[in-house]
């Protein structure tokens, strides 16, 4: 157990709005060993953003982590959902890359001073100390002239540095857990594939545990080992990520790789889920998403619904026709689908 | 042919970071005016002809001529000097006056903001019992219980004035809290007062120093204001409003003694809002 250096059990996140609570996150859990690269999938909405927020005790006004625990290098820091010492992680313990450098750096500030500034406050380096350590992060980063630009403000630079810059930021101070949040989703492919690597070098040269969070199948893909993926709050379906994607274990991740384009495909035409995610219908009962579930049955529509081992010994789904979708993914695949 | 002009492409010219940067030319004209303004101030002792309190019974209400030449009023006393003296006194309470609203305002509006909760309900409350007075009548209730003069005046317009300052600070800090880059910093590890004073504050200071530049005009108004009522700064001190005051009386016979240091008053308001016009001309170009 000691083994992982973030072990997260049976997270729940709620948001108070005007009185009313609800479940944005539910039953969370995953662990991770160093080195690890575990990603999150999910739509829009679905509480990918707010788990990661919730490890960094940075969740927004009106989230609570409500239930659930979590264990840092063996050590207790949130325990029955009560914050035990999360603070204390941030920085040097768990680091996380924004999805929108634009916004998440700060207009007024030079760029080397936002890199150096973690180091300075954290592992306590001085002013000359901290400003080479900025130097170097940027030229590692890749910064074509890292004394001119460490000195540039965040508006000065093109959208692919600001990432950069903002995984320079987050990685700074060593992580032992990075967590990444959509870090790709708004730069160009090129620029994509550039940031995606560059994470993936310094989680085998550190060896960081990675927590990647998308709606982007090939994204993580990419650079993730294990997936897991999210609906609703909940997990419902995790295992290897090549075997996964190969034979999903539910019918969700079944219509999400379903909605991923294949110019390969005899019939380039994509799949849509029916219905909408985003709408929060957390009134509904049993599995959450038997209203747009092409298998549902009258079981699915109570009781609850976690992660069980199905297949291999490493895959887990949630749903309970989890053998019935492997034969409705491999009708589509030959193009037999409806 | 057509086909060809139809097509043609302008170039418009590439603005550079340089030229981008412009400084606007009102911020320029309100820079040299106020550092003229400052220089008067600061020399007023080697610049003034006589002493301007001392009086004169030989030479009453003279007229404008190349020994006095702004003339003298009621007592003899030397016009000139007294209006280059006079500047000194508004300037520096005036500067004062905002400069430790700007201070107290920041500061407690940054608090409120960013402590939330019965910290920002207490200062925000007390706040909203100082904006509920008319402006005047504050300051002259202030005046009259803690006495007229150079301190005491000072003192009534920062009570009357930091409100305005922790209300505006407030709201930009509240916006300012919620944005990503603050939640990043905390990523980092930053808190407390370090993330209020470098990652706050420099976000929210524009919109305190704009006001600020307009501020000082109506300080000075009310300075001017209080001299003119016989609350302000105490005779034989040469200050505006009391010269003002003093020569209104005259305004039939000596129309100067009223209307020079009226004009020091307006070209003191127009040195400070082409300050503020232009440096929120810059701020907005960004």
């Amino acid at each position: 157990m000691s083994e992982y250096v973030l072990d997260v059990r049976n997270l729940t996140i709620a948001i108070e709005r005007r009185g009313r609570t609800t479940t944005v996150v539910r039953d969370v859990s995953f662990a991770v060993r160093p080195g690890d690269a575990l990603g999150i999938v999910g739509e829009s909405g679905c509480g990918k953003s707010m788990t990661l927020r919730a490890l960094l005790g940075i969740l927004p006004r009106g989230a609570r982590l409500t239930s659930g625990s979590v264990w840092f290098e063996g050590r207790c820091v949130v325990r029955d959902g009560v914050d035990n010492g999360l603070a204390a992680l941030r920085g040097g313990g768990i680091g996380l890359v924004f999805q929108d450098a634009t916004s998440a750096l700060n207009p007024v500030m030079r760029i080397g001073n936002q890199i150096s500034e973690g180091l300075r406050r954290h592992a306590d380096v001085g002013r000359r100390a901290s400003h080479l350590a900025a130097v170097d992060t940027l030229r590692s980063l890749g910064f074509p002239a890292p004394e001119r630009q460490q000195r540039q403000f965040p508006h000065e630079l093109s959208g692919g540095m600001r990432q950069r810059a903002m995984i320079g930021m987050t990685t700074s101070c060593k992580p032992r857990v990075l967590l990444c949040d959509e870090p790709t989703t708004a730069l160009d492919v090129t620029t994509q594939l550039r940031v995606l690597r560059l994470i993936d070098s310094i989680r085998k040269a550190t060896g960081t545990a990675l927590v990647f969070v998308s709606h982007d199948l090939g994204v993580i893909a990419e650079i993730c080992s294990q997936v897991a993926v999210m609906y609703q709050g909940q997990f419902v379906e995790r295992g290897p990520t090549d075997e996964l994607f190969a034979t999903p274990m539910h019918p969700y991740t079944h219509g999400l790789l379903g909605a991923v384009p294949d110019i390969d495909a005899p019939d380039p035409r994509l799949f849509a889920i029916p219905g909408d995610g985003a709408a929060a219908n957390a009134d509904i009962s049993g599995c959450p998403f038997h209203p747009r579930c092409p298998l549902a049955v009258e079981a699915c529509r109570s009781g609850e619904f976690p992660l069980v081992t199905v297949g291999g010994a490493d895959r887990e789904s949630a749903c309970i026709r989890s053998a019935d979708v492997t034969g409705l993914h491999r009708r589509r695949d030959e193009g037999t689908d409806d | 042919m057509s086909q060809h002009a139809a097509t043609d492409v302008r170039l418009h010219k590439v603005k550079t970071a340089g030229e981008r940067r412009h400084t606007p030319a009102t911020l320029v004209a309100g820079l040299i005016l106020l550092t003229i303004l400052v220089a008067i101030a600061i020399f007023a002792p080697l610049i003034a002809p006589y002493n301007p309190e001392a009086q004169n019974a030989t030479a009453l209400l003279q007229g404008i001529s190349a020994h006095h030449w702004l003339g003298t009023d009621e007592l003899g006393r030397d016009v000139f000097s007294r209006l280059l003296y006079a500047t000194r006194v508004d300037l520096e309470i005036s500067v004062a006056a905002v400069a430790a609203s700007w201070l107290i305002g920041t500061s407690l509006g940054l608090l409120a903001g960013y402590a939330g909760g019965i910290i920002d309900a207490i200062i925000m409350r007390l706040v909203d019992f100082v904006m509920a007075f008319p402006f005047y009548v504050l300051i002259i209730a202030l005046v009259f219980v803690i006495g007229s003069g150079f301190g005491s005046i000072l003192l009534a317009l920062i009570v009357v004035g930091w409100v305005s300052y922790a209300r505006i600070v407030r709201g930009e800090v509240r916006v300012v809290a919620t944005r990503e880059y603050i939640a990043a910093a905390r990523m980092t590890g930053i808190r407390g007062r370090w993330l209020l004073l470098r990652h706050v504050l420099p976000n929210v200071v524009v919109q305190p120093v704009v006001y600020a530049m307009s501020d000082v005009i109506n300080v000075i108004l009310a300075i001017v204001t209080l001299g003119f009522l016989g609350l302000g700064v105490q005779p034989p001190t040469p200050e505006w409003g009391l010269m003002i005051s003093d020569g209104s009386d005259f305004l039939a016979t000596h129309w100067g003694l009223a209307t020079f240091p009226t004009i020091a008053v307006v070209i003191t308001g127009l040195a400070f809002s082409l300050i503020g016009d232009g440096f929120a001309e810059l701020v907005a170009e960004g």
